[in-house]
């Protein structure tokens, strides 16, 4: 499992580089790190974005880990508008897509074995850039998100009579979050 | 741009109000509510009806032609099996609480909680009730007592339960399900309590799980913790001969010559049937605990361990061939290595054992201390197993399998009634 989603970071970022090579709008890429707060407590993000940039929108997208209540990986368009044409820029940003449980199956016990999977991830925030230097810009960033998480749950009872009972539950969660950010962009 | 901007601002804003900030969990799981019956109707419903789809398996007794496989807690099929490669499924006899079942002449045994019910079954296509016998293996009991009068117009009985998918929020749902049907009268089914089919010439041959089996005119019933003796002499009108307390965890029953093979959560245990009506202890091989269905012929016993919550939650699953020649000090000669083992046949020199998910393995056990595994059948959960007369009837987890085993270098699918979802 830990290799397939290794796989599916290798291809987000091979993808977004091809992307990126694109001649016709200039190149807008990002690295960020930042902690999520919310009801499960302080958390962890790493991601990064690549995309186009037009006049002061940036279309991009984005990928990353996300430690809050499950790890994941999420995988979304991200929309930027800065507000002045400038370096040194207020921005705005809204982001939507779909993530992916770092775990899929787990087997808790013989008895006891959880399905997972993702679902919707969206966010929005406003920030502030500086520049760091001639290419290079540092940025600081606040805003809400949310991921969708569901789990499965079957849990089997031992008998002496087969088959044995199995009990089944889903779960469906919903992560909403502080998100404080800052990285780099280009 | 300033009104841009503010409208950004506005909306971070709200999306940062506390209710936005909250998780949500939303639980959904299947609600069951008990169908309740007296036990003067239960009893009056207890007869041959219409063929029912096989919604799951359970224990199963071969009886000439005719398969008699139980659906745990709900009653008997009743399979015509005078072609193995067609199977027919010609009728149901409708009995709650039901686990048990064997067979001998034209009379089926059949446990209903901890009663007994004789059924006449001299035609298979109109099954009746010929006789009640109340509280036979109290261990199972689920009503009597319960009420004052022991009336059984006033004794409700669990006969299913409607089902339905409900969600809640997370935080209520604990509080939810600890919400027990205030009933005290009522025999809720409970899992636990559903336990267990097997014997010669004129009764019918059971399983390795089974837990009633007949020996000439004595059915044997085995509880959690006690071996029931019932003189069937006058089929329809047995009589309880003696009652032996045996501790904790006895599972399964298997006769041989004129002993009988107990399976127990603890250990393997040999009663004498010197005195059939009154069965004494001869010996016993101890074991840590385990889930073990045993079978047994002239020297050798063989009793499968399986891991489970239930049998404690060690995670050995294994197959012990014992020497019982000295049926007072049976000794473990040789172990071999299984997946989740349930039930086991011997027919000859060779021997079936039903893996769980491993399927079904076939041995060359002519050499029992050095079993040698000819075939293996995936693709089946098997759980318990009939071998006779080259028909290898296999209980599995989606339905009820025959294999022709004439070449057992190349045993043949023959049939699967399959359990309808």
């Amino acid at each position: 499992m830990q290799g397939k989603n290794l796989f599916l970071l290798f291809f987000c970022f091979a993808a977004f580089g091809s992307f990126a090579q694109h001649k016709t709008l200039p190149f807008a890429g990002s690295v960020f790190a930042g902690a999520t707060e919310g009801q499960q407590g302080g958390s962890l993000q790493l991601g990064a974005t690549v995309g186009v940039k037009a006049k002061s929108w940036t279309t991009s997208v984005g990928t990353g880990l996300d430690y809050y209540g499950v790890r994941s990986i999420p995988l979304y368009l991200n929309v930027e508008k800065r507000i002045f044409d400038r370096q040194q820029t207020p921005f705005v940003y809204l982001n939507g897509g779909y993530h992916f449980p770092w775990l899929k199956n787990i087997k808790n016990s013989r008895w006891n074995t959880t399905n997972a999977s993702g679902g919707i991830y969206y966010g929005a925030g406003i920030g502030y850039q500086v520049p760091a230097s001639k290419q290079i810009a540092l940025f600081f960033a606040a805003g809400y998100s949310f991921k969708q998480f569901r789990e499965e749950i079957t849990q089997r009872y031992e008998c002496l009579i087969a088959p044995c009972p199995e009990y089944n539950e889903k779960i469906n969660y919903g992560f909403r979050r502080l998100s404080l950010t800052t990285g780099l962009r280009f | 741009m300033k009104k841009l901007s503010l409208l950004f601002a506005a909306a971070f804003v709200l999306l940062m109000q506390q209710s936005c900030m909250k998780d949500s969990c939303r639980r959904t799981y299947t609600l069951q509510t008990p169908i309740f019956k007296t036990l003067s109707q239960v009893r009056a419903e207890m007869h041959s009806t219409a063929p029912q789809p096989l919604k799951a398996t359970g224990k199963l007794n071969l009886f000439g032609n005719t398969i008699f496989l139980n659906e745990t807690g709900k009653g008997i099929h009743v399979i015509d099996n005078s072609n193995p490669a067609s199977p027919k499924n010609v009728g149901f006899i409708n009995i709650p609480g039901n686990v048990n079942l064997a067979v001998k002449g034209a009379h089926l045994y059949a446990d209903s909680y901890s009663d007994m019910v004789v059924f006449d079954i001299s035609n298979t296509a109109n099954v009746t009730p010929v006789k009640f016998l109340n509280n036979v293996m109290k261990e199972k009991n689920v009503y009597w007592n319960s009420t004052a009068s022991n009336n059984p117009d006033s004794i409700k009985v669990v006969v299913g339960y409607n089902t339905r998918d409900t969600t809640v929020d997370c935080q209520n749902y604990d509080m939810l399900v600890k919400t027990q049907v205030n009933c005290p009268s009522c025999a809720v089914a409970n899992p636990s309590l559903l336990y267990s089919a097997a014997a010669p010439v004129q009764t019918g041959v059971g399983g390795s799980m089974a837990s009633f089996t007949i020996i000439n005119n004595y059915l044997y019933a085995v509880g959690s913790s006690s071996l029931y003796c019932l003189d069937i002499s006058d089929p329809a009108n047995p009589l309880q001969t003696a009652v032996k307390n045996m501790g904790w965890g006895i599972e399964t029953i298997y006769p041989f010559q004129d002993k009988l093979f107990i399976g127990s959560r603890t250990g393997m245990f040999i009663y004498s049937l010197n005195d059939p009506a009154n069965p004494t202890a001869q010996g016993s091989f101890a074991h840590v605990t385990f889930c073990d269905p045993v079978i047994a012929d002239n020297q050798y016993a063989y009793v499968t361990l399986r891991s489970g919550t239930t049998c404690n939650g060690s995670s050995i699953n294994e197959l012990d061939v014992l020497d019982v020649s000295d049926l007072s000090r049976p000794a473990l000669k040789k172990t071999f290595a299984l997946s989740n083992p349930y039930g086991l046949a011997k027919d000859g020199s060779l021997l079936f054992v039903c893996d769980g998910t491993a399927g079904l393995k076939l041995y060359e056990a002519s050499s029992p201390e050095g079993l040698q595994l000819i075939q293996q059948k995936s693709g089946l959960e098997a759980y318990d197993v009939i071998a006779l007369n080259k028909i290898a009837i296999v209980v599995a987890k989606d339905g009820l399998y025959q294999f022709d085993y004439s070449n057992p270098a190349s045993i043949k699918q023959l049939s699967n009634l399959s359990i309808s979802k």
